[in-house]
């Protein structure tokens, strides 16, 4: 069997078409918030939302949760509406606060796995939710139905509300002066970053989440200036990353999230090369 | 200007024309939508040995925990290693065909059934098998029953 014989082969198996659906929402969502996100300089609150989810995850995991996403996308939500919400007057900045954050969820949800042992592979349990080695291959149905109605919802809030994210990306205190709630729109940024996060666990794992948000946005960016397309080459980028580096996983049995976040460098560098020459030339 | 302005404008847009044309060409070749696709459940004998990694355990996994039901009857090929527990009550000796995914972390076990002797645990196996379904004290479980066994 040539290549494309054997990918026509794989593509056959439900579990192989679900994870490419899930994938690509995922992905399309990560990207949408990842320009705003990117140029707000909150590049790292993926980061740390990501190993917040990951205790969200070992809670879930210890209480014999069947569906940690109930768990972790509350958790989560909460934890992004804290950290977006506080503004300058917080004792803790931003960036401190997240970083505590960060390191005591992931700290505090490894303590717990090993401490309340409920599955025979510790190891193997946390390597899967790190690095998302193979869980986009291994979603139940409800799963697939829950992360799809999650990205569509994401999708259609970011439509509906695109005009108020761009003003309060760029400027949150002028709108603020013109009358317009800033700090409503923050929170509701915050809550569908939580959600983008919880979702893209299942695809690369939580320590390489941020890299889904961050890559597609900062290649986007060395090409293209302004804010409307940049996102949507950021979101052509991702999706096209998440497809090729899931079809590489399948064929030559690379870990999945390793390989989508391989690819998104790869596509950076080209982009950055792309910029380079563009801006020399004219 | 003008023209400067026209010419980066259309300079930017090449490279993600250029990405959307490769993926619908690579799409194009990989779906064949002009070309029917059969559909794997209908399939009466998987090999999972021509599969990668990642490919098997997922299919092993799905197998087992999600869908068995989908996959009674069908003879499965597979590799893996032999591991053998003993458990329940009374206690019996259970075998276990333990697949890995590519980063080794996570592994899946498919029990089976042999009527000849069983090798030594920890060897590498291939074997050929109908999965199964069977009741032990009021509950379903699933099993290979393997009809060929091979010790790489």
């Amino acid at each position: 069997m040539n290549i494309f014989e054997k990918l026509a082969y794989y593509l056959q198996f439900p579990f192989v078409q679900y994870a490419l659906i899930v994938g690509v929402l995922t992905a399309l969502c990560a990207a949408l918030l990842g320009v705003p996100l990117v140029l707000k300089r909150y590049s790292f609150i993926g980061d740390g939302l990501s190993h917040v989810a990951f205790g969200g995850m070992a809670i879930a995991a210890v209480i014999n949760l069947t569906d940690n996403l109930y768990l972790i996308m509350p958790l989560t939500v909460v934890v992004a509406v804290f950290l977006l919400s506080r503004g300058s007057r917080a004792k803790i900045k931003g960036d401190a606060a997240i970083a505590m954050l960060s390191v005591g969820a992931l700290a505090f949800g490894y303590f717990l796995m090993n401490t309340f042992t409920v599955s025979s592979n510790i190891a193997g349990d946390v390597c899967t939710s790190l690095f998302g080695s193979t869980s986009i291959l291994t979603l139940t149905t409800g799963d697939i139905i829950l992360c799809s109605i999650m990205a569509v919802l994401v999708i259609a809030v970011y439509i509906v509300f695109y005009n108020k994210i761009f003003a309060v990306t760029f400027d949150a205190d002028f709108m603020q002066a013109t009358g317009m709630r800033s700090k409503a729109y923050e929170v509701l940024i915050a809550v569908v970053i939580a959600v983008v996060i919880s979702l893209a666990m299942r695809l690369v794992g939580s320590l390489l989440t941020s890299a889904l948000i961050v890559f597609p946005a900062l290649s986007a960016m060395r090409i293209f200036k302004s804010f409307r397309s940049a996102v949507i080459c950021s979101a052509a980028i991702s999706v096209f990353c998440a497809v090729f580096g899931m079809l590489v996983s399948i064929l030559w049995g690379t870990p999945v999230g390793a390989t989508i976040v391989m690819t998104d460098i790869a596509v950076f560098a080209l982009f950055y090369v792309g910029g380079m020459t563009i801006r020399r030339r004219v | 200007m003008q023209e400067n302005e026209k010419k980066k404008g259309r300079l930017k847009l090449l490279p993600a024309v250029l990405t959307v044309a490769v993926c619908g060409l690579i799409l194009l070749l990989v779906f064949k939508p002009w070309e029917r696709i059969g559909n794997i459940d209908e399939m009466d004998s998987i090999d999972l040995t021509s599969m990668s990694s990642n490919m098997v355990y997922v299919y092993v996994n799905d197998m087992v925990n999600n869908r068995p039901e989908d996959y009674v009857g069908k003879t499965i090929k597979a590799k893996g290693n032999y591991q053998q527990s003993v458990s329940g009550e009374p206690e019996r000796a259970r075998r276990y065909l333990v697949i890995q995914d590519a980063a080794a972390c996570c592994a899946q076990g498919v029990e089976f059934v042999y009527e000849n002797e069983y090798p030594e645990e920890n060897r590498e196996i291939e074997l050929t098998g109908i999965f199964e379904r069977y009741e032990e004290r009021g509950e379903t479980y699933y099993r290979l029953s393997v009809i060929d066994l091979i010790v790489l």
